[in-house]
């Protein structure tokens, strides 16, 4: 397991930024981010699909799930995070539905 | 006239966010960004450099973001970055025509028989932009250069002039690192997947004998390219510890001949970078050795325990040091005392700036001063 040296070789595969194009949304700026100990509603747009990790030739270690985790612990969410949230206390599922 | 009005919304900003993440690219340098673009057209690249050269600011172009040489790091800078125009223009016969910002990849996905045959290791994520302005060299190091294959380009110059060039002065945009013009779209040759070529390897126990079987090959005309590592890089690759090289003949003269196996031999370099850079090879050079100092300089890095790889028909060779080893500038001084060059693939960028000497360096000044006489465009990149 390494640490990523922000080469950027996994931009391509990450549903987010092939839409968005956007570096701030790509793993490589979500890596930035992390470093840099920076929390934004931005990081919400990473779906923790894992595919960033998966074609990663050096095999690195991303922890997102783990900064998602940090930054609700900052505080940082977004109205529907915050909604599903609700719900799965309220229903047990995100969605609110109930019997 | 504000950025923003001509950007609009999804086309500009100056948030904390998006300025801390392009302050870096793939190296190791950090600058700092004032705000970033992403344009559409032609018609939004002229109005930028126009809105720069009035305001005074200076523009970082940025395609991928894989230089390695600080290319797209910003000094103070507004990041122009190239992605969305990532559309195919026009696809004929035997040339595509695209928007800068398209990926490699993808391009050659879409194409048929007849493809772009420079493949260097970012294929997956580079655009065409990034590779022309690098004159981008790939793991099949006979095809040569993106150059070899660009027929036209359209850029918007450091004056904010439109021009549609074809060669040869769509040269003076290649190669030059976005220091003369923003490339807007390039027209590409395609050449066919079809080759009539094929392979031998060999290996050796020492240096010496190796260079004498490499010089009975050196200016064969059937010889097309001699790809060589040495026995650290050997081993690392799984090879026997020896050193090897892998010869390509045109024609049928080598042993190997089948497609599948050619495409296993040309990813062996790929294969290497990779693990030369998890296993904390951060520094990969990339000199050109004349060919009478080649095997002085070889003995050199052995001596130090360097791996390396290399095209020995080339003269460019890639000595691999550990991140923060302090021989790298041990080797640029004896590269320097031998006469020979100590960038050849890898470009100049911020990082590597007093590499760049003698015509080369002539040449760039004069482009420099016709094109971006202000000095607008990747400003204190390549060159003072
Ligand atoms: C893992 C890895 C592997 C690499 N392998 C190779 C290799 O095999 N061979 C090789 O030659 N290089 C290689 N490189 C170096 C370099 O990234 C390449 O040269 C690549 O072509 C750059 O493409 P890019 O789109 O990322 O360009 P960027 O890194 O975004 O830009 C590179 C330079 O070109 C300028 N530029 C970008 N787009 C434009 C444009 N539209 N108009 C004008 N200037 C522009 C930038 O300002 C910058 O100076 C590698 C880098 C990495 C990180």
């Amino acid at each position: 397991m390494s640490k990523c040296i922000e080469c950027g070789l996994c931009k391509e595969v990450c549903p987010s930024f092939k839409i968005l194009r956007r570096e701030s949304v790509s793993p490589r700026g979500f890596v930035i981010m992390q470093k840099k100990e920076v929390y934004d509603k931005i990081f919400y747009l990473c779906t923790l699909c894992g595919n960033c990790e998966k074609v990663c030739p050096y095999e690195a270690k991303l922890g997102f799930l783990e900064f998602r985790e940090k930054c609700v612990d900052e505080g940082i969410t977004t109205n529907s995070n915050t909604k599903t949230i609700e719900n799965l206390k309220k229903t047990g599922n995100p969605y609110g539905f109930s019997d | 006239m504000t950025l923003r009005s001509i950007f609009g919304e999804g086309g500009f900003s100056d948030s904390e966010i998006d300025r801390l993440v392009y302050s870096r690219d793939a190296g190791d340098l950090e600058g700092e960004a004032m705000a970033v673009v992403w344009p559409k057209d032609v018609k939004q690249l002229h109005a930028l450099v126009g809105y720069a050269k009035r305001q005074d600011y200076n523009l970082v172009i940025r395609g991928a973001g894989t230089s390695l040489q600080g290319g797209c790091v910003p000094v103070k800078s507004i990041i122009v970055d190239m992605s969305k125009m990532n559309k195919v223009l026009e696809i004929g016969d035997d040339f595509i025509v695209v928007q800068a910002g398209a990926v490699l990849d993808e391009l050659n996905h879409r194409l048929g028989d007849k493809i772009i045959p420079i493949k260097p290791f970012n294929h997956a994520v580079c655009t065409i932009g990034g590779m022309v302005a690098m004159n981008c060299r790939g793991m099949d190091v006979s095809k040569g250069r993106i150059g070899d294959y660009v027929m036209g380009v359209d850029v918007v110059d450091g004056t904010g002039k439109y021009m549609k060039l074809k060669n040869p002065t769509a040269k003076n945009f290649v190669g030059l690192e976005g220091t003369t013009g923003i490339i807007a779209h390039v027209k590409l040759k395609l050449v066919s997947k079809k080759e009539y070529r094929s392979f031998s390897i060999y290996n050796f126990n020492t240096l010496s004998s190796m260079m004498e079987k490499v010089e009975k090959f050196r200016g064969k005309e059937e010889i097309k390219s001699i790809l060589f590592f040495d026995d650290l890089a050997s081993a690392m690759l799984g090879f026997e510890e020896k050193n090897h090289i892998v010869v390509e003949f045109l024609g049928d003269k080598g042993v190997i001949k089948d497609v599948k196996e050619i495409e296993r031999i040309l990813s062996f370099k790929e294969v290497l970078y990779h693990k030369l850079r998890k296993s904390r090879f951060g520094q990969i050079e990339d000199p050109k050795i004349d060919s009478d100092k080649m095997a002085g300089f070889l003995y050199w890095l052995r001596k130090k325990s360097v791996p390396v790889y290399g095209h020995l028909c080339l003269g460019v060779v890639h000595p691999c040091f550990k991140e923060f080893s302090k021989l790298p500038t041990e080797m640029h001084e004896l590269v320097e005392t031998i006469k020979c060059e100590n960038a050849s693939d890898f470009g100049y960028g911020f990082k590597r700036k007093s590499f760049l000497k003698g015509e080369k360096k002539v040449k760039h000044k004069i482009l420099k001063e016709q094109y971006d006489p202000k000095d607008l465009l990747n400003r204190g990149k390549v060159h003072e």
